[in-house]
């Protein structure tokens, strides 16, 4: 018993580690660790995570306020969209079995991954000077170069599209939904990473609602021992991540987590 | 067209200082609590609290949403205002929909 939440009490704090440099929930990470390592089912897996991601989520406030990567105004745009993929995902949620569920998992991590490492460069910054920034774009202190830059959003529909499919597989896999928000805002979209980290970090508590609600509903959220101590871990790492946050390179933060990406696919899709 | 980081005002900032951050101190010491009750054996006590802990999991970021809300109101920002209620109206359909 006590193996099994330190376990939990890890992962959630790997989980709210990444959180904070990267901007997703770590469903990714606990959803296996609870599956593979605590021997839930992948159902009863999906509920406790979407507890942790909720508290990485609301982790976010303890960030200092003057940093102003968060853009509000695309976060609530985009969360039109994945919070209606995560309602009608959690409506579906009896449709497919767990190793359906399962393999979703696998292969969406193999494609994010693959998808991070294509575009491990790119860092989507404009001159300072730059004015047309569009409806959704912003101005930021870029800490690897040290001054201010800029972003412009590109895209828009493609935007909304991964958001809509990002809150339906919130709600089948257990993830938040920034472990596909943030690489593909920052590899297609034209978002700086930390800018789709903070507004992604934003958006994973709200998409989450949904699939938690089901979850509980449907009784796969039993264990409320097992999802505290977990969620407990999320917010202790979480702020952790906050203080090193500045210490990481986003290009081997984008390698490092492709490899873990890599890693749990390969898992779900063969060796389960 | 201005920029967001041109235009914010100070309203997500307050709602992340005086409502998410006491609401973060209490989920965490709500955990602390749950969870020692359940290792001195008061299993049904530490339920209790962490369904109320999860409870405040999940409104906690739906406050983050009426704070964007705010701020596009003061700004008379429809569209985005639009938008805003949308996201809570949606919330509330999956979570209701759900309990009745």
């Amino acid at each position: 018993m006590i193996s099994s939440d330190a376990f939990a009490l890890l992962g959630g704090a790997g989980a709210g580690f990444l959180g904070a440099l990267v901007g997703i929930g770590g469903g990714v990470f606990l959803v296996p660790l609870l599956d593979g390592l605590l021997g839930l089912s992948f159902s009863e897996a999906r509920g406790v995570s979407l507890i942790g991601v909720l508290g990485t989520s609301s982790s976010a406030a303890m960030a200092p306020t003057g940093r102003r990567l968060v853009n509000p105004r695309l976060a609530i745009v985009l969360l039109l969209f994945s919070v209606t993929g995560a309602t009608l995902g959690a409506r579906l949620l009896w449709l497919f079995s767990d190793r359906t569920y399962e393999v979703m998992f696998g292969v969406t991590t193999a494609v994010v991954a693959a998808l991070m490492l294509s575009r491990r460069n790119i860092r989507n910054v404009l001159p300072a000077e730059t004015t047309d920034l569009g409806m959704f774009g912003g101005r930021i202190h870029d800490d690897d170069q040290a001054c201010e830059v800029t972003y412009r959003l590109k895209r828009l529909p493609v935007a909304a599209g991964i958001s809509f499919l990002a809150g339906v597989l919130a709600s089948f896999i257990g993830v938040g939904g920034g472990i596909i928000i943030v690489p593909m805002l920052n590899a297609l979209c034209g978002i700086p990473m930390r800018v789709a980290a903070a507004t992604s970090v934003l958006m994973i508590g709200v998409t989450a609602i949904p699939g938690v609600v089901a979850s509980w509903h449907s009784g796969f959220l039993s264990d409320y021992h097992l999802a505290g101590v977990t969620c407990l871990g999320a917010l202790a790492g979480f702020q952790l991540g906050l203080r090193l946050c500045p210490y990481f390179s986003v290009k081997w933060l984008k390698v490092g987590m492709a490899a873990l990406l890599a890693a749990v696919s390969a898992q779900y899709l063969f060796f389960q | 067209m201005t920029s967001v980081h041109e235009t914010r005002s100070g309203v997500q900032a307050w709602v992340q200082v005086h409502l998410g951050r006491p609401g973060y101190l209490m989920a965490f010491a709500g955990l602390c609590v749950g969870t020692l009750l359940y290792f001195s054996g008061s299993r049904a006590a530490s339920s209790g609290v962490l369904a109320v802990v999860f409870g405040l999991l999940v409104a906690l970021p739906v406050v983050n949403v009426f704070g964007i809300l705010i701020e596009e109101v003061r700004r008379r920002d429809w569209p985005f205002v639009v938008a805003a209620i949308a996201v809570i109206g949606l919330i509330a359909y999956g979570v209701f929909d759900r309990i009745n």
